[in-house]
């Protein structure tokens, strides 16, 4: 066991089960990684955690929503160690919950679709990019609710997001229609709504998304179309992007070196900023963008 | 026809004698709108709660709390688009929770880890946190029922403090607005506002005059048709307070918000976006055009005027009136079908700041200051 | 004819009174006295013109004039001077006039300054015995006698002494006669006695003083039909600026027709200038639309370009023609295009958005109804105080078009109705392509453009101006304040302001003779007489029922110093809240206006 590495593990449990997000199998793995190596002092923990987290988030690509993950985790065990000194009870806490929080956050997607369900009215039509599990689970719990609406699904390149949407959307029974990306200046005057997901909120209510996520976001605003966001509230994570630029991802936005056959490139993720954004829905209620920011001052100074 | 007085009258009287009597009748006025404005209704609203609290008859707070909670959704339920009854309810709901959880942390002895007790609304540490929180709070409500029969009249006691200090801070509102908004205003600015039927815009705009000695202009639209009258009587008592008053039609609002520095708005309702609602119609418009010629708007409001309620859908929250307001004269035979809205949404990009009595605040920030005064688990009061 | 018999009466008194005010106690009564010489001297000189009025061109009257005005002027100061210290003397009782201009359009002529010049005016023109209501205002023959006496004696104030009170009714009579049957003199004192005393504190401008005597030096110049046009100009009878312009259009027609070319002159030299008096006129009823200016000034170039050795009746011939095809080729044909233009976006099932009242819009929606069999919505929007929206949405409804009202502060309601169009129809659309409207217009593009709705004005080329402008309050129009104080959704704004200012003149006018009545106790048995009979039978039947009509909160409002109204009629909205310009040279957008005009005008 002296070969465990948080990377394997981070990437095992998000293999194992489809549902779980990034930031959850990121805390899981540090969970996992508390049990094996059992450490000895408060310390010793948190260094160990520290580390660990690092490697992580240096071994992923693409990185931004398991570092919430494991700053969620970080703080909570810091917090509980320096703050109210009970950092044995807190470490055996985690040990042994590790399958609760899964569940938690599963619980908190729920919670999202009943909070986020009022948003949709009957006879919306509303445009999705990307595929979110957040999302998804609001519509099948609208649709239980029996709200008729419809859906537009981008086709969402270069991943297959929007494909697996459409099929889920219409193994329940939404109406649902796709449409290639490009597609989106097009129709947004005929979308009530937009909704999307999100790897991970900035500080400043931003996200970070799904590539292209940016340009819905611009011109559902030029259209003046309410865009939400629906996210589960651990996957906010303190970075302030000022633009897509400042996302440093590994693949850099324009890379003129590239060869000739493979001819696709650009990143994978871009960043939309809080102006853009109507609201959050999260499992904490709907927040306005700039309550984000509170929430993470709330977790990082208490 | 219950006149005004009359609900005054009855609670002052039958005291003794049915208090559902009361609330049926409370109701009755509401749903035939007789209640005129927000500022009447949230007193009235606290006075009959007051009743309805000091002749409750309960075991344990909880069920006090599900009592107000029941006759805070019958309220709602009877005018769906008056917030202060519903907004006041809660405020005193939120008193009375946080005296519970106060005394349930000063009798738990495992309270000092406050971490689990902490009265946060909510946070993203709850993913991590101790699955023995909800037992926890299980076994200390058992014991608290237990103790808490010696209390309960302690309980009462606070919610009617509350309600007075409610009261209190209702009837002095416009103190506290007039004390932060007076600074906003320069000498010989022109002001513009369309929502005539505000005593706290008229009060503000009075005491402005009378303490600061400052000049200004202040542009009155007309708020046709629902309005008309109140725009004129508001602007002649402005004119009579030796306040520069000039009534315009609401249709030149565009062709004069050039010259407008600012744009004072009352509002009827705030909601946690930091969207509000006018009792105006065509305040949007304005607002709108507002925003457009980068004039700042400012809205003032009464704290119970906040609602912790988010507007899903404005459609529902905007009140339509009767058409003989605005086409009087019909021809039988060709019949006009029109439209007349008596309330209008303004959304929250259209405002710039709110003036309250507790202080000046961003749009953006309106959400904290609503969960100040309410507690999350009372924004939905249907069970 | 009595009035020789009344100027000889009249001259000794005039003398008499004169020769011992030296004391300067009586200054007062030697400016009046003083008045009445001057007015002796002028009918004098006016009796010599009337003795060659027979062969009196419209040049001599001209020149006529000219000689006058200087004495004119001399009298109107003297009548400011006398108001003046009337108003110094009653300084306490008399509550100060303010002049009610706005701080924001200060610079614009207000409805009241209009309003009192037609008054001035009409109460020159008409000479007729049957009293009447004009412009807004009372005309009773015997008031052009009457008010004199209340007028001078009010001046000369408790000073008068009995005996001057006889031959202050002589005085009376004879100026009466006077005023009957000449012209120009009666004019101001005619004008102090018709226009109620708040629209008369108006004329302190000097300015608006010679610009009314200008008119009415020229006010026998004046077509009837022209006149008539300026009533119903005045009382927004003719409304929208296509319709005011076909409405000029058809008056000159009559005026090209009725005119005479004067000896000495040729019609082409002479027709321009001779409308120019019929403009000035009609600029008194309300500021000239663009489409006015524009048919205006391509009148005057095709007059100037017909060949002098042309015959007059020929030439009249010509130009009739011309002004009917230039109505019919600018105006019936470019609508006719501009319908064919725009029905492309009326579609089946669409919602749209129009304002107010245009009327080529009115025809390209019943034309898209009843011609093209289309199913669609049209939401009228309206605004107060003129209600135009209403006579477009009664039109449409009447063909069957689904149509629905609104007013402009439900704005937002009506925008969340999926609208697909906004169409807008235009008074003026300016060089840098602002769309100039009526008011209301700009808001309602406005948000149409925020959300993402294509704003569409329907608009003949000959609405497009030279001017350039940028914000709605330099150059605008006020219309009467009064409209706006009624609460009523209902108000009529024109009977009401016409009672407003009624009830103003009867008022004043009572409260004249009562103090004329009690200075002229002792003998003026005639002149009290005959006031209190044309009091009682008219002051007081109209004061009860304007008391009985419901009363408005504002009512009053002149007299409260910090309140005004502003009534404007117009505001410009910038170009990028318009998506197309629908014209008879096709569709452009606001930036092509500058093009149009410059093409325009090397057509024409």
């Amino acid at each position: 066991m002296s070969e465990f590495s948080i990377t394997d593990t981070y990437l095992k449990f998000l293999e194992e089960d489809p549902d779980i997000t990034m930031p959850i199998a990121a805390i899981e793995a540090l969970v996992t990684l508390l049990r094996v190596k059992n450490p000895k002092t408060a310390a010793e923990m948190i260094n160990t955690i520290k580390s660990a987290a690092k490697d992580l988030t240096d071994s992923i690509p693409n990185s931004i929503s398991l570092r919430a993950g494991c700053d969620i985790f970080m703080r909570f065990v810091l917090r509980n160690t320096h703050i109210y000194g009970d950092w044995e009870s807190c470490k055996q806490h985690l040990i042994e919950n590790g399958q609760l929080f899964v569940s938690r956050s599963k619980m908190s997607r729920t919670k999202i679709a009943q909070i986020g369900c009022q948003f949709i009215a009957d006879d919306d039509v509303i445009l999705v990019h990307g595929f979110s599990r957040a999302v998804f689970s609001l519509f099948k719990y609208a649709a239980e609710k029996f709200i008729r609406f419809r859906v537009v699904v981008t086709e969402s390149r270069p991943t297959a997001q929007g494909m697996q949407l459409y099929s889920l959307l219409q193994e329940i029974g939404i109406p649902v229609i796709m449409i290639v990306d490009s597609a989106v200046g097009s129709v947004i005057d005929k979308v009530n709504k937009v909704f999307v997901g999100a790897e991970g909120v900035a500080e400043s209510g931003g996200i970070i998304n799904l590539v292209g996520t940016y340009s819905v976001g611009v011109l559902a605003r030029n259209a003046r179309k309410p865009f939400y966001v629906v996210t589960e509230c651990h996957k906010f994570v303190r970075m302030f992007p000022l633009s897509p630029v400042d996302l440093s991802l590994p693949e850099e936005a324009l890379d003129f070196s590239k060869p000739a056959e493979k001819p696709l490139s650009g990143p994978t993720l871009d960043y939309t900023a809080q102006e853009y954004i109507t609201a959050l829905i999260t499992d904490l209620g709907v927040l306005t963008p700039s309550a984000v920011s509170e929430e993470l001052i709330k977790m990082w100074y208490d | 026809m219950p006149l005004p007085s009359s609900a005054q009258s009855s609670i002052a009287t039958a005291n003794s004698s049915d208090i559902n009597v009361t609330i049926e009748h409370f109701i009755a006025r509401l749903k035939r709108r007789q209640i005129d404005g927000p500022y009447a209704m949230a007193l009235e609203t606290l006075q009959l709660l007051k009743r309805f609290i000091s002749q409750a008859r309960w075991s344990h707070v909880s069920e006090l709390i599900e009592q107000i909670r029941q006759l805070a959704n019958r309220l709602e339920k009877a005018q769906p688009t008056a917030f202060a009854c519903g907004n006041v309810i809660r405020r005193i709901l939120a008193v009375v929770r946080e005296e519970e959880e106060e005394e349930l942390r000063s009798n738990s002895p495992q309270a000092t880890s406050s971490s689990v007790a902490e009265p946060m609304i909510s946070s993203m540490f709850n993913l991590l946190q101790k699955p023995e929180d909800k037992q926890q709070k299980q076994q200390q409500q058992k014991q608290q029922k237990q103790r808490s029969t010696k209390n309960r009249t302690d309980f009462r006691q606070v919610a009617i403090q509350g309600i007075k200090d409610l009261i209190d801070e209702i009837t002095n509102i416009d103190d506290g607005i007039q004390q932060i908004a007076i600074d906003l205003i320069h000498d010989h600015e022109i002001l513009l506002t369309p929502t005539p039927e505000s005593k706290t815009v008229l009060k503000f705009l009075l005491k402005t005059r009378e303490r600061s000695n400052r000049r200004f202009t202040v542009l009155v639209t007309e708020g046709f048709p629902n309005n008309t009258a109140k725009a004129h009587e508001f602007a002649k008592k402005l004119a009579q307070h030796n306040i520069e008053t000039i009534v315009i039609p609401d249709s030149a609002v565009f062709a004069l918000m050039s010259r407008v520095g600012k744009v004072i708005i009352g509002t009827k309702a705030v909601f946690i976006n930091g969207g509000s609602i006018s009792s105006t119609s065509g305040v949007s418009a304005v607002c709108e055009c507002a925003h457009e010629f980068k004039t700042p708007v400012f809205a003032v409001a009464g704290l119970y005027k906040f609602s912790p309620l988010y507007p899903f859908d404005v459609e529902k929250f905007v009140e339509f009136g009767g058409s003989q307001k605005v086409l009087p004269q019909m021809d039988p035979e060709h019949r006009l079908d029109t439209i007349n809205s008596i309330t209008d949404y303004v959304p929250p990009e259209n405002i710039d700041i709110y003036i309250t009595n507790v202080g000046g605040f961003a749009p953006s920030f309106i959400y904290r200051i609503a969960w100040d005064n309410y507690k999350q688990i009372d924004v939905q009061l249907e069970m | 004819m009595s009035e020789p018999q009344a100027a000889t009466e009249q001259k000794p008194e005039v003398k008499n009174g004169a020769s011992p005010a030296d004391s300067a106690a009586k200054a007062n009564k030697l400016s009046n006295k003083e008045l009445k010489e001057l007015k002796k001297k002028e009918k004098a000189a006016k009796r010599s013109a009337k003795k060659t009025e027979s062969g009196v061109t419209v040049e001599d009257q001209q020149a006529m004039a000219q000689v006058k005005r200087e004495r004119k002027q001399q009298q109107r100061e003297k009548q400011l001077k006398q108001q003046r210290e009337q108003q110094q003397k009653n300084g306490p009782k008399q509550v100060k006039k303010y002049i009610k201009k706005s701080t924001l359009f200060g610079h614009l002529e207000t409805t009241e300054e209009r309003r009192a010049t037609l008054l001035s005016l009409t109460s020159a023109i008409t000479s007729s015995q049957i009293s009447r209501i004009t412009a807004g205002g009372l005309m009773v023959p015997t008031i052009t006698s009457e008010p004199m006496a209340p007028a001078t004696t009010a001046s000369s104030g408790g000073s008068a002494s009995s005996d001057d009170n006889a031959p202050t009714t002589e005085l009376a009579k004879s100026l009466a006669s006077m005023t009957l049957d000449s012209e120009e003199f009666s004019v101001v004192p005619g004008m102090t006695s018709i226009t109620p005393h708040a629209s008369e504190q108006l004329f302190d401008s000097q300015q608006s003083v010679s610009s009314i005597r200008e008119l009415l030096i020229n006010k026998d110049l004046v077509h009837p039909s022209i006149i008539l046009l300026t009533f119903q100009l005045a009382n927004y009878k003719i409304v929208g600026s296509i319709p005011r312009c076909i409405a000029m259009l058809e008056a000159f027609q009559n005026v090209v027709t009725d005119y005479e070319t004067p000896q000495g002159t040729t019609l082409s030299r002479n027709l321009t200038n001779y409308l120019s008096h019929q403009i000035d006129i009609l600029k008194k009823a309300r500021p000239l639309s663009v489409t006015m200016g524009n048919a205006i000034r391509w009148l005057k170039q095709e007059i100037s370009v017909i060949d002098p050795s042309t015959p007059d009746k020929e030439a009249k011939q010509i130009l009739r023609e011309k002004i009917s095809q230039f109505a019919r080729e600018k105006i019936e044909f470019a609508d006719r295009l501009i319908i064919e233009n725009g029905s492309q976006h009326v579609e089946n099932g669409s919602i749209i958005v129009t304002y107010g009242s245009s009327k080529v819009l009115t025809d390209l929606l019943i034309y898209n109804a009843v011609e093209l069999k289309k199913d669609f919505q049209v939401i009228v929007v309206d605004s107060r105080p003129l209600f135009e929206g209403r006579k477009m949405a009664d039109q449409l409804r009447r063909h069957g078009v689904n149509v629905l009202y609104a007013l402009i502060t439900s704005l937002d309601a009506i925008f969340n109705m999926n609208v697909d169009y906004v169409f807008l129809g235009a008074h003026s659309i300016l060089s840098n392509g602002f769309l100039y409207s009526r008011v209301g217009t700009a808001m309602l593009a406005m948000c149409a453009k925020r959300r993402n709705i294509p704003v569409l004005v329907c608009c003949e080329s000959l609405k497009f101006s030279q001017r350039v402008q940028l914000d709605s309050v330099t150059l605008n129009e006020l219309a009467d304040p009064n409209d706006l104080v009624t609460v009523h959704p209902d108000n009529c704004s024109v009977e009401h302001s016409q009672k407003d200012l009624l009830s103003q003149f009867i008022k004043e006018r009572t409260e004249h003779k009562k103090m004329s009545n009690q200075e002229n106790k002792p003998n003026g048995k005639s002149t009290s007489s005959r006031s209190s009979s044309s009091t009682s039978t008219s002051a007081p039947s109209t004061n009860t029922t304007t008391e009985s009509a419901d009363k408005n909160i504002l009512d009053g409002w002149r007299n409260m110093h910090s309140l005004n109204i502003v009534n404007i009629l117009y505001d410009l909205t910038p170009p990028e809240y318009i998506k197309k310009i629908i014209t008879e040279f096709g569709s452009l957008p606001p930036s092509s206006v500058p093009v149009i005009l410059r093409e325009y005008k090397s057509l024409a």
